[in-house]
């Protein structure tokens, strides 16, 4: 009876993946059996696609406490291959994505497959922390600061969207990914990536919840490559800015 | 026809066109001024549903607009997982949606795509609801119309406050609710309705009556007049309702039942004023016509007892109108008639009647003329010792008594009576009119007036005795006297030859000249010795007519 369908801006924008040489020919042996001996080390440039950082869509109370604080910078995310085995979510130390200042701290987080993420409340205000995308549901109902809900475990990569209900302005985007090797940007592009075992690899580049684009490299024992992709999506992250913002 | 008559119908007539004047000004005029009240009803009736109506609207837009923006719809829609956006929708919308009642539904659409919609939704309904959500560049109201039922439609976008970007289309409809008909004071009875797609639906209506509205407002009216199910005609006004997408207008019916009543009482009323005028109008026609008639009668009456010779009518002429002032007048006229028979009859009285009658006709001149006449002359004998010893008035009564005897006598026999002079009468004949047997008719007349006295004389306490002289001749007969007092009179030497015969008759006895004598060719004579006469240069021969039975000896 519903019609599923993608929304048409989500297909022109998501479906924007630049594809650079042919997709990974032979899956890179398994991130975990790399030694320190034979790692290597990925780092360099992407770009980073400016965003829009919404002024405080409404007051929420007299400020200095309930002042909305500017959002984190923009950045994007980097993780080099695939199919590690997941965590195991008991052994492994929860990631904290932060509400403070009314804004999601940090904004951006790659995690691996079983990761448990906790959202620890730090304003004077309740937050209301919930996912609708298809890698993880889940609604963490409205708590306030102390009241830390329980850890949510990431149980499939994906992309995750997160936002509080009760501050519409409240983005964050957490990539989970089955790989160990992933770095989250700064502001400049920049990423380093330690200990990857050597083999040629997808590296996969997240630029935006509609853009992601994927880069083979080959890694050698103990090689240290230093790439410059910041010119990875010139005239199509236009494009897809364009459609974004439409 | 008589004057009651006429005025009768006149006013009738009067009262009839009267009345239709004021049966078609009046109706014309109540139906003007309750049209207008009943448009100045039906307006506010319209504008009260429409501000209802995007009261509602408004209500249910905020609730839609609060979802578009809640985080989950965009979370939702922007993760595509069309049953968590259903549900989430139908979370959020829930309070909205049982306002709507029955029949709502909801979607969100991505362009043109329906991307999720309420569980149960129809799907004819959903595929032209969708339709038009894309184009709407903000929030947008309409009516539309989905397999002839119409629905009130709210789109509003689904935005992401963050991207700033439009991530679809948020649709709710519900049927359209129509506004509960409502009575006016006067008992109108009005009902809503909406217009939408070309389509009236809602209200009491015929299909004609459906029709002929859905065709007067395609052609823009914003008013019309149609016939209803029951052969009533209604008023439709049409409200385009505001920013509608599609065009939809609201409309008022209202039936103009307590219009017709409003008519059909001042027809009543105006039949029963009309009544009312029409027997006060008889009335005074009756009235008018019996003071007109009557008078008018009463004349005639007059006109005719006038005609007849009796002037003593006197008509009452009361009052100062014409009819009063013409009662005067004839009144005036009956006088004036009254005043001239009287003198005729004095005239009558005092001159000989064939002498007034010749008068009357203008026939006698001044000049007089000669003619042949008889002249007779007839007087008392021994009338001083007569009425030596008789009262004056005793003498009038016996003298009036004796004249008017011989009167009779004279007219008897044709003469002409010319004057009295105390006890003596003198009688014309053939003056003025000459006739053949003048001369026989004055001496029979003679004769007779001897025998009329004998008779008269028989049995009396004072028998009066008469002596009689008759002559016949030329003499000059004509209107005599002063300019200003005329007599009809005889002059001449016979007139003196009878007078002196008259004197030397013995008692009731008559004497006549030879051509009285002659000319009658009557009556027995005896020769007298010849007269002296005045005026005569000789003796005049005289006879005595013999009496056929002697008086003297009766």
């Amino acid at each position: 009876m519903i019609h599923v369908m993608r929304l048409a801006a989500c297909v022109v924008g998501a479906s924007v993946v630049l594809l650079s040489g042919a997709v990974a020919q032979e899956p890179a042996p398994a991130p975990a059996t790399a030694t320190k001996a034979t790692a290597a080390r990925l780092s360099g440039r992407v770009p980073v696609l400016s965003r829009k950082t919404p002024a405080a869509i409404k007051d929420y109370g007299p400020p200095p406490a309930f002042k909305v604080e500017p959002p984190e910078a923009p950045a994007s995310a980097v993780w080099v291959g695939s199919g590690a085995p997941a965590l195991d979510p008991a052994k492994t130390e929860p990631i904290r994505i932060e509400q403070r200042g009314f804004q999601f701290r940090p904004a951006l987080a790659v995690v691996q497959v079983g990761t448990p993420i906790v959202f620890p409340n730090q304003d004077s205000l309740y937050h209301s922390v919930f996912s609708y995308s298809p890698t993880k549901r889940f609604d963490l109902g409205r708590f306030r600061k102390g009241e830390e809900p329980d850890p949510v475990v990431m149980d499939k990569p994906g992309a995750v969207q997160l936002f509080c209900e009760v501050h519409e302005h409240m983005r964050a985007n957490l990539l989970v990914v089955d790989t160990p090797w992933h770095a989250v940007t700064d502001g400049d592009g920049r990423f380093s990536i330690d200990g990857i075992a050597p083999g040629t690899h997808v590296v996969r580049v997240w630029l935006s919840p509609k853009q992601t684009v994927e880069r083979t490299v080959e890694l050698k024992a103990g090689q240290s490559l230093e790439v410059d992709w910041s010119d990875l999506v010139p005239a199509a992250g236009k494009d897809a800015g364009k459609d974004a913002a439409k | 026809m008589s004057f009651a008559a006429r005025i009768a119908l006149a006013i009738a007539g009067a009262v009839a066109v009267a009345l239709v004047v004021v049966a078609v000004a009046g109706g014309t005029q109540v139906r003007r001024s309750y049209l207008g009240a009943l448009r100045g009803s039906l307006e506010a009736r319209v504008d009260a549903m429409a501000q209802a109506r995007s009261a509602a609207t408004a209500r249910t837009l905020e609730d839609m607009t609060r979802l578009a923006r809640s985080p989950r719809l965009v979370a939702v829609v922007g993760a595509g997982d069309a049953e968590s956006i259903g549900q989430t929708a139908i979370d959020e919308l829930r309070g909205a949606l049982d306002r709507l009642g029955e029949g709502s539904g909801f979607l969100v659409a991505g362009g043109l795509e329906v991307v999720a919609a309420m569980p149960g939704a129809p799907e004819r309904v959903l595929a032209p609801m969708a339709v038009g959500a894309a184009d709407a560049a903000g929030a947008s109201s309409g009516v539309m119309v989905v397999d002839e039922v119409p629905y009130d439609v709210l789109r509003v976008p689904v935005e992401d406050v963050v991207e700033e970007a439009r991530v679809g289309t948020l649709v709710v409809w519900s049927p359209v609710r129509l506004p509960d008909p409502l009575v006016l004071p006067d008992g109108t009875r009005v009902q809503g309705a909406i217009l939408a797609g070309g389509t009236l639906f809602g209200g009491d209506l015929g299909a004609g009556a459906r029709e002929t509205a859905c065709a007067s407002f395609k052609a823009d009216a914003s008013e019309a007049e149609v016939g209803g199910s029951d052969g009533a005609s209604l008023l439709v006004l049409r409200r385009p309702i505001a920013d509608s997408v599609p065009a939809a207008s609201m409309v008022a019916i209202a039936d103009l039942a307590a219009l017709r009543a409003a008519v059909g009482a001042l027809l009543g009323r105006t039949a029963l004023a009309g009544v009312a005028a029409l027997i006060v109008g008889l009335m005074a026609a009756l009235v008018l016509g019996r003071g007109l008639s009557r008078p008018v009668a009463r004349m005639g009456e007059a006109a005719a007892r006038i005609e007849r010779g009796d002037f003593a009518v006197r008509l009452p002429a009361e009052g100062g109108g014409e009819l009063a002032t013409l009662e005067r007048r004839l009144n005036d006229m009956a006088a004036g008639l009254a005043t001239r028979e009287q003198y005729r009859r004095v005239l009558d009285a005092v001159a000989d009647p064939e002498v007034a009658a010749e008068l009357m006709a203008g026939k006698l001149d001044l000049g007089g003329r000669t003619q042949e006449v008889g002249v007779l002359f007839c007087d008392i004998r021994g009338f001083t010792t007569l009425t030596e010893r008789m009262d004056p008035a005793e003498v009038i009564a016996m003298v009036n008594e004796h004249m008017t005897l011989l009167t009779e006598v004279a007219y008897a026999h044709g003469g002409t009576v010319d004057k009295f002079v105390g006890d003596l009468i003198m009688v014309t004949f053939g003056a003025p009119k000459t006739g053949a047997d003048d001369a026989l008719r004055m001496v029979r007349c003679a004769h007779a007036m001897v025998a009329a006295r004998a008779h008269a004389n028989t049995g009396a306490a004072r028998p009066i005795e008469i002596g009689v002289g008759c002559a016949f001749g030329p003499v000059v007969a004509g209107c005599m006297g002063s300019e200003r007092r005329l007599d009809y009179t005889v002059l001449g030497a016979r007139v003196n030859l009878a007078a002196r015969l008259c004197s030397k008759a013995p008692a009731m006895r008559v004497l006549v000249d030879c051509e009285a004598r002659r000319r009658a060719g009557w009556g027995t004579y005896a020769a007298l010795p010849p007269l002296e006469a005045k005026g005569f240069s000789g003796p005049v021969e005289a006879f005595e007519l013999v009496m056929q039975e002697d008086p003297a000896c009766a």
